[in-house]
This record gives structure tokens, sequence and C-alpha cells, in this order.
């Protein structure tokens, strides 16, 4: 086009505004140049993959097919109808749904009161106590869940604590009723921490005056807390349950390292699910059923987003 | 039209760059089921790198092993790679699909379908081994419509493990059918056991490794003649199913499964009996001690059902990749494992049983190996189809059900249901 648009016209003959549009340019080319490592392994290593796995949900792509690519078929919708057909995947919705609608809101109200009592009761020991309550979050799966596991033996901690009040408990995890709410349990234990460190952060952004005056005006603690810190939490509390949400719909460490999806499938969850069909090679079906967790996620996260904005506006 | 539309899936993925098969350049120029194209192996010397992939005690143990065969052939070396066994499909399936695959690979034996069916494995070739001289049902377990695509390298088999200095206090000598090894728990807990049997439960624990024999025991086999398809016997599956739910649903065995105190509730006497393999010697030593193993601890093979005792037979095999760069001599290595004296050698290193049958007399003193000589005349080996993982998950579920006081016949009806629309997988 014009001579401005290369960068390296001369300063002198070129108008001022296009000797800065080439500097801009230049900028602009080197600032892409340093980005250029990030996007490269961006595109290979996550974009690549996730619309590599897309579009595989709508082939037959099996482990046979590894070596031959032109076998491969395109057969639409037929994984999203197979999927549906299939009795334990429809159990594994059931079961994440169970896990999210149930651990969520548990998670959620452990967190906030943790942050509650840290921000006003017990300011001496606050700091021991955010480690204590954080420790799980920082803790390796893999060896609380030896622990977990002989706490819910059915000759455990648990079963001996409860048989002191007069229970007779289950035996957890390999009851198919129980074993759920007690990845549930685990899960919420697990989590607890990271909401108290935000829903914390959130507690400490209301600035004190707002409660004296209430107090002032004779608001009492339940009032101070329903009528002040929840309305102005709603951000924090979105924060937290859309992460949550999003963590909990993809449920996969608690049920693999506690109960491999057992007692009769009792804990089988989405993730799960595309784990196993990865490990029977039937690589379109498990991608297909990726692709219906996230649309579960990104449905549940807009109507998270719909119900908690709803009143700011 | 068929053409028009694979056009498309392999357009969508080729424009997304599917890694695997982009990077890998080479098509299907060793589809699966073709038959034996390698030339006979002769016996010069080997020469050149061989590099192997090996598993858990095996991949450790061979680079050393391997100093023997180097020193008869001096101008080959042997790499091994130690890889963990839970690793090992991906990372065969990722070297086939990208072509970097080393020369032989040991293959777990029930991951040997799935490893034909994902292709890269080359058939054995004439002049290797003799599978006369091995395990009929691991030879067996290699084959793939009538093509060998593994040596048998070693094997493994279950037999009976149970307290011996309790079932003397309670006067009872091993059980030998179905009937007397149900009493024989009755026994142990009438005698103060909180149990009587250990058994396996759901897909963690892989129960079908005791319910495919139970299967077998009681007349059943798991795919038809031609092995193109399964062929569940509808009455063995029935009583097979029927006679594990029994354990537990008479409160004979825990709904746990062998759970996190399968060792302990051994030595404690709470749970006195289980069926497991040859490892649990030295488990159970090294929890207690050699003599505490030697005075209290008895193994005997398995009870038998209508038809026969067999046991589960497990192992490792050794393979050789396709595109292998030194499949000469990797199969050399490989013949040189099979042999008997290597053979021999590589059980007192590993406590691995030979798949060589000669190569196990030498040891038949031992009680407890000669009961496991015993025990490999009858085994049953699961099927090599790709798709026994899937059916062997349902099955596991199914029993499950069984155990929890479901119906027997309801569960076969299931399982029969499932393997007609799964088919073998291939």
């Amino acid at each position: 086009m014009s001579l401005t648009a290369t960068g390296g016209a001369p300063r002198t003959a070129a108008p001022l505004r296009g000797g800065m549009a080439g500097q801009r340019r230049r900028t602009a080319l080197v600032a892409w140049l340093f980005a250029l490592p990030f996007l490269v392994i961006f595109a290979v290593f996550m974009l690549g993959p996730v619309i590599g796995s897309f579009a595989m949900s709508f082939t037959d792509l099996g482990v046979k097919d590894l070596r031959s690519p032109f076998a491969v078929n395109f057969i639409a919708f037929d994984n999203f109808v197979a999927l549906f057909q299939d009795e334990l995947f429809v159990k594994s919705i059931v079961n994440t749904f169970y896990f999210v609608l149930v651990g969520i809101p548990l998670t959620m109200a452990l967190g906030l009161l943790l942050a509650v009592a840290l921000n006003s009761g017990i300011e001496r020991f606050r700091g021991v106590f955010r480690v204590g309550f954080y420790t799980p979050v920082v803790t390796s799966i893999v060896a609380v869940a030896v622990v977990w596991r002989f706490i819910l033996q059915d000759t455990g901690l648990m079963n001996t604590v409860l048989s002191w009040v007069g229970i007779n408990g289950p035996d957890w995890l390999n009851d198919p009723v129980w074993a759920m709410p007690s990845i549930i349990v685990m899960g919420a234990w697990r989590n607890m921490g990271t909401l108290m460190i935000i829903f914390l952060a959130g507690l400490q952004a209301i600035p004190r005056d707002v409660y004296e005056a209430a107090e002032v005006d004779g608001a009492g603690a339940w009032r101070r807390f329903t009528g002040m810190t929840l309305p102005l939490m709603r951000p924090t509390l979105l924060l937290g349950a859309v992460l949550l949400s999003v963590g909990f719909l993809q449920v996969f460490e608690e049920p693999f390292v506690m109960t491999q999806g057992g007692p009769l499938n009792s804990t089988l969850t989405i993730s799960y699910y595309v784990y196993s069909q990865f490990g029977y090679g039937d690589y379109s079906l498990a991608s297909a059923a990726a692709y219906v967790l996230f649309a579960f996620i990104a449905a549940l996260s807009a109507v998270q987003f719909r119900l908690l904005r709803s009143k700011d506006n | 039209m068929k053409m028009g539309r694979k056009m498309i899936a392999l357009g969508a993925i080729g424009v997304v760059g599917m890694l695997a098969l982009s990077g890998c350049g080479r098509t299907d120029d060793t589809p699966t089921g073709e038959g034996p194209s390698a030339e006979a192996i002769d016996d010069s010397p080997a020469t050149g790198e061989i590099t192997i992939w090996a598993m858990g005690e095996e991949g450790e143990n061979l680079g050393d092993f391997a100093d023997a065969f180097v020193e008869e052939n001096p101008d080959a070396t042997v790499t091994v790679t130690s890889i963990p066994w839970a690793d090992v499909m991906t990372k065969y399936q990722t070297a086939v699909a990208a072509g970097t695959v080393p020369d032989a690979i040991m293959i777990g034996s029930s991951l040997l379908p799935s490893m034909v069916a994902a292709g890269g494995l080359a058939p054995v070739p004439d002049g290797v081994v003799d599978a006369s001289t091995l395990n009929e049902t691991a030879e067996e377990s290699t084959q793939v419509e009538g093509v060998s695509y593994a040596v048998p390298w070693y094997v493994e088999t279950r037999v009976l493990y149970y307290r011996s200095d309790l079932a003397e206090a309670a006067g009872m000598s091993a059980p030998t059918t179905w009937d007397e090894f149900t009493s024989f728990a009755e026994g142990f807990r009438s005698e103060g056991a909180q149990y009587g049997i250990q058994l396996p439960m759901g897909d963690a624990e892989d129960s079908t490794q005791v319910i495919l024999p139970f299967y077998a025991q009681a007349g059943g086999e798991v795919l038809n003649e031609t092995g193109d398809g399964y062929a569940w016997n509808h009455d063995a599956l029935v009583a097979a199913l029927e006679y594990y739910g029994s354990f537990f649903t008479d409160g004979l065995a825990p709904t746990s499964g062998y759970g996190d105190s399968q060792t302990s509730s051994f030595v404690d006497g709470s749970n006195p009996a289980f069926i497991s393999g040859p490892w649990m010697v030295s488990v159970l030593a090294d929890m207690e001690d050699a003599d505490w193993v030697a005075d209290n601890v008895a193994t005997v093979p398995v009870p038998a059902g209508s038809a026969n005792n067999d046991s589960y037979l497990g192992g490792g095999h050794l393979g050789v990749f396709a595109d292998a760069k030194n499949a000469d001599g990797a199969w050399k290595l490989i013949r040189w494992l099979a042999q008997a004296d290597t053979q021999e050698a590589w059980f007192e290193r590993t406590s691995g049983l030979p798949a060589v049958t000669s190569a196990l007399e030498g040891f038949t003193s031992d009680p407890r190996v000669s009961v496991l000589n015993d025990q490999l005349q009858n085994t049953v080996a699961p099927p090599s189809v790709p798709s026994w993982d899937e059916m062997s998950a349902f099955i596991e579920t199914e029993a499950e059900k069984v155990a929890n006081g479901s119906s027997a016949e309801d569960a076969a009806t299931a399982i029969e249901a499932k393997a007609e629309s799964l088919g073998t997988g291939w």
C-alpha cells in the first residue's frame, strides 16, 4: 500500500504519523516474538488436543486405528447417541451430579464458616488455623486416601467413635449407599481450605467501619452476617462457587484412589468413565464423553453467573 | 460415499494436528492378522544394540541378567528401559503410532490382545522357540487367530493359601472340592475366626481372577472354538457366580474384598485363607518372618468344581516390534531367555515361574514350588481378545451384585447380553 506500511521507511521522508505507526508495528512484532514460544506450546499441547479430541468425538477412532488412520470413519453424532444409551454413562452423570449438588453447598458452607471464624474470633491463633485448614489442599491425595481408607474401614476409627454412642456404622467405602457420601465428605474436606482462603480475602476487603455503623444502629451478629456480609461477599461467593463446580464436575481423584468407581459403580463419575473408556481403547467415545462433561460445566457456570449476579444490576 | 466420510474424518483429525498420527508418516504396513512374514532366525551370534522395554521387577533385573547373553554374543549390547506397569499401554500406543519403537517389549499376558489390536507387533518367526517345550496355556495366550505374537517368558498361577496351624487345631485338612472349600471356610469361622476366606471384590481387585477360574471349574469356556466370539455357557456361568456369591451372602468372606487388611487379617488369624500367587510367600515373610511362614502357612492347588480345578494363569511374554531396527538380535535375545537353563537362572533371580515346562522340574523338591507346578497343569488364562478388559469390568460389577444378594441367573443373562453387544473387539 503505502511506504509507511513498511517499518523500515526513512524517518525524515515519512510523515510523522506514519513513523509512529511503523514504530508501533515494530513493537508489536517484538511482542509477538516474545509471545511466540508460549503460543507455539499452547497451540501444540493445549489447543491441538482440545480441538483434536473434539474432532475425534465425531469419528470411530479406536485403538486399531493408531497405525492406519485411513480406516477412521466420520460417524457424526453416533458416539453421543451411544453414550446416552449406555447405562453406565447415565449412571456416571447421576453420580457426578450427586457429588456436585451435595458437595458444593457443603464445601461452601464449611469454607465460609472457617473464614468467618478466622476473621472474627480467634485472632491469636489465626496463622495456626489457616495452615491447619489449608493442609488438606496441599497434601497428596494418595497419601491422604490411605489414611481415610483406614478411618472408614468397617473396624476403623469412624465406626469405633460411632460405637461409643451406640451407632453400628456401615462399611463406608464398600457399601453402595454410603460410598458416595464418604467420597463427598472427603472432597469437601480437601477443598474447604481453598474456599476458606478466598472467602477470608473477601471478608477482609469489607471495611470495618461499615460494621461499626451497623452495630451502632443496633444490628445483631446474625443480622450483620445476613444483611451485610453475605451481600458484600456476593462476588467472592460467585468466584468460589464457579471454581468449585468446575473442579467438582470433573471429580476423579477421590473415586480413583478410594473406591475405583465401586462398589456397584456407585462412585463412577463422568471423568472416571472417560478414563476407563480410554483404557478400553475407545478413544472417540471417551472424547465424546469428555465433551458432554464440558457442556455440563459450561452450562452450570452460566447458570451460576446468572443467579448470583442478578441482584447487582 | 464411505471413502468420502473417511476423508472428512481424516481431514478433521489431520487439520487439527493429531500429533501421534501426523508424526508417524508410516501408514499400515503391518495390519494385524497377517501371517508370519519374518524370516527364520538363524544360529549366528547376535550383533548390534538390542533395546528392550520391561516392567516391574523384570525391568529392574533384566539388565544385569543379560550380561551373560552379551558374553556369548560379544558383538551385541542389550539396553533395558524399565517402565512402570501403569504406563505400558500408553507408551506402547504412542511409540507404535509415532514409529519410535524399541526392538522388543515385555508384554503382560493380559495386555497382549490390546497390543496386537493396536498393531506393531511382529509374528514370532520360525526357529525362536519350540512351542512344545512351553506351558500350553501360556503359549495359547500369545496367539491371535492362530498367529503367535510373543514368546512366553514366565508364568504365574494362583493357589490356595491357608493357616495350617489353625486348620490343624480345627482338625481340618485342605479342601479339594467346592463343597469341602465351603465347609473349610465355615470350619475356620466356627473355630473363632471372624471370616473363613478372603476373596477379591469388584473391579478394583480384579475379581475375575477368581471368577474366571470358578467358571472354568464348572466346565465353562469363554470363547467359542474359532476364538472369534464369546461363548458363555449359561449353566456354568450361573454356577460360578452363585458359588462366588455364596461366600459373601453366607458371611464367610467380607464384602470389602481383600481390602487394606489382606495380609494382616491372615497373620492375626481373623481371616485365615486366600487365593493368590507365589509372591505372597515373600510378602508374608516380610510381615512376620520366614520361619513363621514355614510353620503356619500352607499352599495347595485350588479346590475343584464339577469339571476341573483350573486356576488363573497370568505372566509375562516377550514380543518384537514390526518396525524394530534390530529384530534379528531381539529374537536371539528372546530365544536365549526361553532356554531351559536361562529360565532356571531367571527363576532363582526373580521367582518368576519358568514358562518352559522342563525348567521347573529342577525345583520341585521345594514343596511350595511343587504345589505351583501341580497347579500349572490346570490353568485358565484370560481370553486373548481386546474387549476382555471391558468385559471383565462388567463381570466384576455383576458378580458384586450377586455377592450383595441379587440373582446369579440375572447376572449371567446380563453378562451374556454384554458379551453379545461388545463382541471380541477385533
